[in-house]
This record gives structure tokens, sequence and C-alpha cells, in this order.
């Protein structure tokens, strides 16, 4: 316990410093792994052949040990934060763009044939109808799909990557060692602190969002 | 040709011409699809005009619903032309004809995550009112369609009975006050004894709004008691009749039209034909407040005629009691039990009032309360042989051995 509290003393800024790139990278993948699912949402949208090949894909994507990725993104995208961010999207995309198509297909045709029979164009019923009606569960696959950014992020230190897991692989590395216990578990707890202020913050963003007439 | 009408003949005149020019006409329709073999609709010709309520009806998959569909464009005709008012559907954006066209589908499809306010004002939206006249609009139409408007506007679909959520639909179709309403089984999907009550509600708001209505419905019954007329469809695709309800029931066309009524027929035809339809018995009355001489005398000269009773009336020919001679050797009162409105009752209300009432006979009067004759079993029976059709019997008006 002393040699906790005494890393803590010395340890305690590079944890915050990379706690705080940690939110950063997972927010920024977060944010474009959001633009490219409502990209090819509303591709499958369009052509609903479409929907099945791209889910395939995406999930394919998810089975990739993430270690193996980011090893493959070495030789592209060389180390640092941007071969990160692009495996990160990788296994972001596919929950935020499985539920987006699961949540536009769960809609009722009543009501798609409603919204079209009183004169709404189909890009208006999309936005006006279909897209608030699926947003629940739209919600709900950005919040899953952030939760797991959070812990793959800190496996983005083997390719130089930003955020906690530079920590993590640290304590990793030196087992045995007096700091090696401390710096596995703050990284650890500050993974979980960060991922639990996130699904709250999901879970926030649901209640003020979702209209009450469907939550 | 010099016509000399007087104002008041004119402008009947007029509305009679407007009352009949065609809204709705479709030419030789057509609708088949790739892979099956026979057309769903077949050269289908019909014209509604403004004002009429018309309704679609026949078996599941007759092509009553494409039909409809295909007048709002939801569906596209394979062949042949649909105008609204002289004006091919073809010509306009779908999407702009559908916003000059009133919908209401059976599972009603008000949207979830909007409010009963928001849902009203969908299309008002589209047409890019002003705020304050989207506003006013809803609460009107709340109030027409009997759901108080500060109670209902902000609540949520999910928060209304079935019966509740079909008038909003009704509320949204009606929203830009468009001629033309589009209903697709609008009833189907609520309880028998809501149903009639929407029913009823919908034909008295058809009374003041006066739209141009297709509707379309699997129920005969329905059909007949809304509609002005009547278009059955018959196997192949092919329209078996049309016409008013009582023509139809009274006529059907062939044996499948007559299949299709059933072994209710005569009972429908009950529905449709109003006191209004028939003609009512007289019967002796004297106005009220005369002397006892007086009203023996009438007592006596109704005796002669087979009648034990005289009705009283008051100055506006108002039904006060019945009097009959009595054992003191004048006359008492009793009091009128049975008494029925000209215009709104069906032959159907009348035997059931009638079969409840000690007399077997009910007092007709118009809407003025006045006196206009009575009506009896019999009476009813007589005037439902010529509308059952001549030489009918027991088989073809579908009465069960």
């Amino acid at each position: 316990m002393s040699g906790y509290l005494q890393y803590l003393r010395y340890g305690y800024q590079t944890l915050l410093s990379e706690s705080l790139s940690h939110v950063l990278i997972v927010v920024a993948a977060m944010l474009v792994s959001f633009v490219v699912a409502a990209m090819l949402g509303l591709l499958a949208y369009r052509r609903a052949w479409l929907a099945e090949p791209l889910l395939s894909i995406t999930s394919t994507a998810l089975t990739l040990p993430s270690l193996a990725l980011f090893g493959l993104m070495i030789p592209i995208f060389g180390l640092g934060f941007v071969p990160t961010l692009i495996v990160l999207v990788i296994y972001a995309v596919m929950p935020i763009l499985r539920n987006l198509i699961t949540g536009l297909n769960s809609i009722s045709p009543a009501i798609l044939e409603a919204a079209t029979g009183i004169g709404m164009t189909r890009t208006r019923r999309l936005f006006v109808v279909e897209v608030p009606l699926a947003w629940p569960i739209i919600v709900t696959g950005l919040r899953f799909s952030s939760m797991m950014v959070v812990g793959v992020a800190a496996v983005g230190a083997y390719v130089g990557g930003p955020g906690l897991g530079a920590t993590l692989f640290n304590g990793l590395a030196e087992v045995g060692s007096r700091s090696a216990v401390p710096e596995v578990l703050s990284a650890t707890i500050m993974i979980l602190l960060i991922a639990i202020a996130l699904d709250g913050i999901f879970w926030l963003i649901s209640r003020i969002t979702v209209s009450p007439g469907i939550r | 040709m010099a016509l000399d009408l007087s104002p008041q003949e004119a402008s009947n005149m007029g509305t009679e011409l407007q009352r009949r020019r065609s809204v709705i006409e479709l030419r030789d329709v057509s609708k088949h699809y790739k892979d099956a073999g026979a057309p769903i609709v077949d050269r289908l010709t019909l014209s509604i005009s403004e004002g009429e309520f018309v309704a679609l009806t026949g078996p599941s998959g007759c092509g009553k619903t494409t039909t409809l569909k295909m007048i709002n464009r939801l569906i596209e005709p394979s062949s042949g032309q649909i105008l609204i008012n002289g004006q091919d559907v073809g010509d306009l954006p779908s999407h702009r004809l559908r916003q000059g066209i009133g919908y209401v589908i059976q599972n009603v499809g008000l949207f979830p995550h909007m409010t009963i306010a928001d849902n009203v004002a969908a299309v008002p939206r589209l047409l890019g009112w002003k705020k304050d006249r989207t506003t006013a609009r809803i609460d009107e139409l709340l109030s027409m369609v009997g759901l108080e408007p500060s109670k209902y506007r902000d609540r949520f679909p999910r928060e209304l009975s079935g019966g509740q959520a079909q008038r909003v639909g009704v509320a949204r179709a009606l929203a830009a006050d468009p001629p033309i309403l589009l209903m697709d089984e609008p009833f189907a999907a609520v309880d028998p004894i809501t149903r009639t009550s929407l029913q009823d509600e919908f034909l008295r708001l058809q009374q003041s709004i006066r739209k141009t209505i297709v509707f379309v419905t699997h129920d005969m019954a329905e059909a007949m008691r809304l509609a002005d007329r009547v278009v059955i469809f018959g196997p192949q695709s092919k329209i078996a009749q049309v016409g008013a309800p009582t023509e139809v029931l009274s006529a059907p066309a062939d044996a499948f039209v007559a299949s299709m009524l059933g072994s209710g027929r005569l009972v429908q035809l009950l529905s449709c034909v109003r006191l209004r339809d028939v003609s009512l018995d007289m019967w002796p009355t004297i106005a009220e407040g005369l002397g006892r001489d007086e009203r023996l005398a009438a007592l006596s000269s109704a005796q002669r005629q087979g009648k034990d009773r005289v009705l009283v009336l008051d100055d506006a020919k108002r039904p006060l009691y019945w009097i009959h001679s009595d054992t003191t050797g004048d006359s008492s009162k009793f009091e009128v039990d049975c008494k029925l409105e000209l215009e709104a009752t069906s032959l159907r209300d009348a035997i059931t009032q009638i079969v409840y009432c000690p007399h077997d006979c009910a007092v007709v009067v118009d809407g003025n309360e006045a006196f206009q004759g009575i009506i009896n079993l019999k009476g009813i029976r007589r005037s439902l042989i010529p509308l059952a059709g001549a030489g009918t019997t027991a088989a073809t008006i579908g009465v069960e051995k």
C-alpha cells in the first residue's frame, strides 16, 4: 500500500495526462466512427442489398485480435496517434452501424406508409420520422461502441498511441519490480473510471435526446 | 333555350352541378406485377363526384387497396390514367400530390415520438404554414374529432386508446383541409363497439365537411352503412357491382355479390333504409285542449277504423300523449313511449324500438318534433317487399331455410 502511494506521488502527473489523452483519442475515434457509420448506414438505407455485406465486413473486423490489427498498422501508418485512431474506428464502426441499420429496419411499416402517404419526401421522412424513432437503438450502439473503444485504446500503446496503455505496458514489462503492480493497477482503475464516466454521459444523452413518446 | 330561374333555383342548380362534378376519375386503370399472372386491378374505370363517399369493398386480394393507393401514387398503375380535378396525378411530384390528399390508414400510423399536436401539424409543416395558423388549426381539429385540445395536445400516441388514436389519424388527414380523403380500412383495428361509435361520429363529421371520400373496407356492412355509393370488386379483379347501398342490397347484380352480402343482406338493408325512405301510416289525431265530447267523438271515429286510441298534438303538431276510452265513459291519457326521428332512424333501429314498445306502433316525428305518421312492424314488412326485389323468395334474400 505504501508502495502504491509512493508511486502515485511521483506518477500522478503522468497518470493524469495519459488519462486525458486516453479520453481524447476515444472521443476522436467515436466522432469519426459515428460519421463513418452514418455514411455507411445511409448507403445501406438507400441500397437495401448493401446492408448484409456491410454488416458482415464490419463484424469480421471485430473478430481480429486487436494486437494483430495494431501490428498490421505499423508498416502502413507507422507509430503514434493515426494508426491507433484507425484501429479504434475499425472496431467502433460495427456496433454503431449494426444498431443504425437494425433501428431503421425496426420501424413499423404503417408509420412509414403514413409518412409517405401524407406527402413527406424520402429525405424528410428519414430525418423527421425514421432517425428519431431509431435513435434509442442508435444511442445504445454508440454507448456499447464507446465502452469497447476505451478498452482497446489501451492496447494502442503497442504502436506508440496516446493514453493509459503506456503506463499499463510499462508495468507489465517490469513484473517483479516495485512499481509494476501500482502502475498496472492505477492504469486499470483509470480506464475503468473513464468507461464509467462515458457510460454515464451516454445515459444522459439518451435521456435528453430520446422523445418521451418512445422512452 | 331560355332559362328563367329564380335566384334560389339558380343557386340550387349551381350546387347541384358542382356536386356532380367529377373529382377523381380512373380511366382504364390496370396494375399487374411481373411475377403474378393475373392483374391485381384490371381495366378499372370509375368516376367519383365532389362530396361523394365511395366505399371500395370485396374479398381480400381483390385490388381494392391497390386501387386506393394508385390514387395517391403509393402504387403506380401499370396502365391507364388517373385524374384528379381533370389533372393527371402523374403531373405533380408524388409528395406534392399527397400533401393535397388526406390519408388515413388501418394501423393509424401516428408518429409515436411526436405529440398529438405535432402529429396533427405534420402536413401544415410540410406546407410551410405559419406557426400560429398551425396552432389554431390543431385545436380546431382536435375539437372537431371530439378530443379536448388542452387535455390531448401534449400527449403522446401511446397514451391514447385505439379509438382516440384513430380520431387523431383523421384529424391529421384533415389538417390542411384537403378536398379528398383516402381511407384504408380506418376502423378495422378497433373493437366493434368503438368502431360503431367512430363510424357514427365520422358520418356526422362528413355531414359538415363534405369531403370527397374513397374508403376501402372488407366489411360489406361497414361499406353499406357509411357510403353513398359502393363499388364491389369481384373475382378476377373486375367490378362486380356499383351502386347505392340500397340498390346493391335490394338487387345484387349476380350470385357473387349476393354471396358477398351473405345471409345478413336483409338486416343490412334494414340498416340502410331510413324512415324517410318508406311510406308511413297515418293515424287519427286531435288537437290538445278539446272537451270530453270531442275527444270521445274522435275516439269512436277511430274505433270505426279499427283503432283504439287517438294521438293528441300541440299547436306545432308535436305529439303529446295518447288517449283511449276508459271504463268511466271518459278518455284517459297515456304517454307516447316510442317516438322515432324521420331522417336519422334506420328501419333496423325502428324494429328494435317497436319490438320493445307495448303497442307495436311507433310515432314518427321530423327534426322539429312535428308528427309525420306512425310505423309498425306490418308497415316495415310492407315497405321491404318492393325493396328486397320483385319475386323475392327466402332464398334470394338470403334467409336460411
